[in-house]
């Protein structure tokens, strides 16, 4: 199914840094890559960390 | 099989603990739990047996309770984006909830503070209906636009969960568990989670976002693998 809802989003905004990248914090945990294009929400902002995608 | 007073120890093991930071107004909270759902399921019988606990994040804790005004006016005052746009970005993610068998409804969502939601999840887990709870709540926002920030909407949703109504409103009157909510908000803070969904395996695998469900089943069952080989 190709739908416009499965298209993915392009509009570039910009992302909120990852968590422990920025130093401040890092993780206790190993972090296990997954899929490239999972969604994370932050505020009111959801995005791939790294690539910079919104999609609330 | 072994026999004899050890078999205990090779028959019988703990489940594997996932522990979830989540906010009940994450749209893609809730597709990560399907997700996660779906995942386990992939594995079939081979599936190990899991305890899944829900920890609260508030993505967006200066959101009054009662929020005039659509999903899309609110995104579009917050994120400062073109209507047009804002719903753009709701088609995209309500036809992503929808491959994960979710009924989102954006026009119908109530946008509010969801506090007291993580307090009504704190106080389910008290009494071991927190899952039941969880998905109750979820899809109360996103699909039954109903209004999961007022206590009288929670007690009632509290109910539908198989929880006891005048119970569920005393802990909400009371505040009993509001310092567990930002007890979790703060052990996100101190774990460096700054976004939601995050997944945590046994207290050591970190996995974030909502990830497909086949990275779920893999992260399991690397897990469990890695389990039974330190037990063997």
């Amino acid at each position: 199914m190709t739908t416009e809802a499965d298209a993915p989003a392009t509009t570039p905004v910009e992302a909120p840094t990852p968590a422990g990248a920025d130093g401040a914090t890092a993780s206790p945990f190993t972090m296990l890559p997954g899929a490239a294009g999972a969604m994370v929400c932050e505020g009111d902002v959801c995005y791939v960390p790294g690539v910079a995608s919104d999609v609330e | 099989m072994p026999d004899g007073p050890d078999a205990f120890a090779f028959t019988v093991s703990t489940p594997i603990k996932i522990d979830i930071w989540s906010d009940i107004a994450c749209p893609w909270c809730y597709i990560g739990k399907r997700h996660l759902e779906a995942g386990i399921a992939s594995l079939g019988d081979d599936a190990p047996e899991v305890e899944i606990e829900y920890h609260s994040f508030e993505l967006a804790p200066d959101t009054p309770v009662d929020f005039e005004g659509s999903e899309v006016d609110f995104l579009a005052k917050h994120k400062g984006l073109p209507a047009e746009r804002v719903q753009q970005m709701l088609q995209h993610v309500t036809g992503v909830a929808a491959n994960a068998g979710l009924d989102y409804d954006f026009d119908a969502l109530k946008h509010t503070k969801t506090l007291k939601a993580h307090e009504l999840l704190h106080f389910a887990k008290a009494q071991g209906r927190q899952l039941e709870l969880s998905e109750v709540l979820f899809k109360a926002y996103f699909t039954d636009g109903r209004h999961v920030g007022r206590v009288d909407e929670l007690v009632e949703l509290a109910a539908e969960a198989g929880l006891d109504a005048d119970a569920a409103r005393e802990a909400l009157d009371s505040g009993r568990y509001a310092a567990d909510v930002q007890a979790d908000i703060a052990q996100a803070g101190a774990y460096g989670i700054n976004g939601v969904p995050f997944f945590v395996f046994e207290g050591k695998y970190g996995v974030s976002g909502a990830q497909p469900a086949e990275v779920f089943g893999q992260v399991l069952t690397q897990v469990a693998d890695e389990r039974d080989g330190a037990a063997a």
